[in-house]
């Protein structure tokens, strides 16, 4: 018979298999494991441990039945529903926060030019700014609330404000004088609406924070105060540090730290691979927003630059796609791949 | 189809075996060549009921372990028909071709 200390370093490697996956199949593969172990062995082979690793990762990439769980969508929206409009919130904040900081140096002339950079800023006059943040602060204290209707409706309003604005300002000049961009406004509608669908779509925010642990508030407000630093605040800083080539880093760092976090809600479960794609989609327009604001609008050498991080998040969410496109191809009709 | 899948499915054409039988059976039908790892074996499984080609039978409990049986569903012996066939067709072009250039 084979030694416990076996059975307890199988069970050590089978930890890296997704938990929901370990409580229908732990027991099974220990079993299988046990059997096929030659007798007096005590420590599974190199070659054993390296499949047991592998098997783990492909489980953990597969989207599997996730992307077509209904009930799970609906959970994974209640969820979407109350942390999204926090996490712009915060996003938002960390940028006029950083302008405000700015503007003790700069002065007053160099805060208008400055807001035209941060946050919703190429919209901004005052007002747009209270959309920017008032709006989102808005839907998101609705939604801590419970009242799901009325923090759906704010945030459809946010959405046809920043719309109307964005329309009107193509005839209407600015006093800050840079030219609107409505593909700038195509990304940042990502956000309100996106909401919008949320709320109505799903049980609500009540249900989404019945869904969130501790460890998930911290995890999203971490991701966001980290990816609005690096875009919008701390890109000062690192202006400051070294100079203009570090601060055209900023949006790729953003894009890279969105990335590896969208990359560990996928690896955890069936619900964190639907959360990472509906926050993926959320930092997709937010970073996307964000790389029009700091480039001024249009595509030049910063802007190729600092698209690097924004591409990761966009290559990503692509991936997702494709892989799903083909899952549902190879369900209906069969698939095309040859025997090797 | 990979070959992994194949050959699991294949195994399960005889009728429903668990886990280990399946790794035993494939380095038969294979005469040795493949050996199926628990890794490997277990993301082929997952992959296959996903796609609805392979479907649990029945649990038990021997020497107080769990033993899961899996058998081939409807769309998996005729996915496995199909793939048999498509090999078949290849291989009797591939012989048809090295007979003419033997002779």
């Amino acid at each position: 018979m084979a030694p416990a200390g076996l059975e307890v370093r199988y069970r050590r490697l089978l930890r890296w298999y997704p938990a929901e996956y370990r409580v229908m199949h732990l027991e099974e593969m220990l079993g299988v494991l046990m059997a096929g172990a030659a007798p007096g062995r005590s420590r599974p082979g190199g070659a054993e441990s390296a499949d047991l690793l592998a098997g783990a990762a492909r489980i953990r990439l597969r989207p599997g039945r996730a992307l077509s769980d209904g009930r799970g969508w609906r959970d994974a929206l209640a969820v979407y529903s109350v942390a999204a409009p926090l996490l712009v919130l915060i996003s938002a904040l960390i940028g006029w926060l950083a302008a405000g900081f700015e503007s003790a140096r700069i002065g007053p002339a160099g805060l208008t030019v400055m807001l035209a950079g941060v946050g919703s800023g190429r919209l901004l006059t005052d007002a747009a700014a209270g959309v920017a943040i008032g709006g989102q602060g808005v839907v998101a204290v609705l939604a801590l609330l419970d009242l799901r209707r009325w923090a759906a409706a704010a945030a459809a309003v946010s959405a046809l404000y920043l719309g109307i604005t964005a329309v009107l300002q193509l005839y209407v000049p600015l006093s800050v004088g840079i030219p609107i961009s409505l593909l700038y406004v195509s990304f940042a509608l990502v956000a309100p609406i996106s909401e919008t669908v949320a709320l109505l779509a799903s049980p609500g925010p009540r249900r989404g924070r019945q869904l969130m642990s501790r460890r998930d508030w911290a995890l999203l407000a971490a991701g966001s105060a980290v990816a609005a630093a690096l875009t919008r605040g701390v890109g000062f800083v690192l202006l400051k540090l070294g100079g203009e080539s570090l601060h055209r880093n900023a949006s790729l760092l953003a894009g890279l730290a969105v990335a590896v976090l969208l990359l560990v809600m996928w690896l955890s479960s069936a619900h964190g691979k639907r959360l990472a794609l509906l926050f993926g989609v959320l930092a997709y327009g937010t970073l996307l927003a964000d790389g029009f604001i700091d480039q001024g609008g249009a595509w030049g050498a910063d802007t190729v630059n600092g698209s690097i991080g924004q591409v990761l998040v966009t290559v990503l969410l692509a991936a997702v796609g494709y892989r799903t496109w083909r899952r549902s191809r190879s369900a209906v009709g069969g698939s095309r791949e040859s025997l090797t | 189809m990979q070959e992994p899948s194949f050959l699991i499915l294949t195994a399960l054409a005889g009728g429903p075996q668990h886990g280990y039988g399946i790794m035993t059976d494939v380095a038969q039908i294979s005469g040795g060549r493949v050996r199926l790892r628990a890794g490997t074996l277990y993301a082929a499984l997952d992959r296959l009921s996903e796609d609805r080609l392979v479907e649990v039978d029945r649990e038990e409990i021997v020497d107080g372990r769990l033993r899961r049986y899996y058998r081939l569903s409807p769309a998996g012996r005729s996915r496995l028909a199909a793939e048999t066939a498509r090999l078949r067709a290849n291989a009797a072009a591939a012989a048809s071709r090295l007979r003419l250039a033997g002779e």
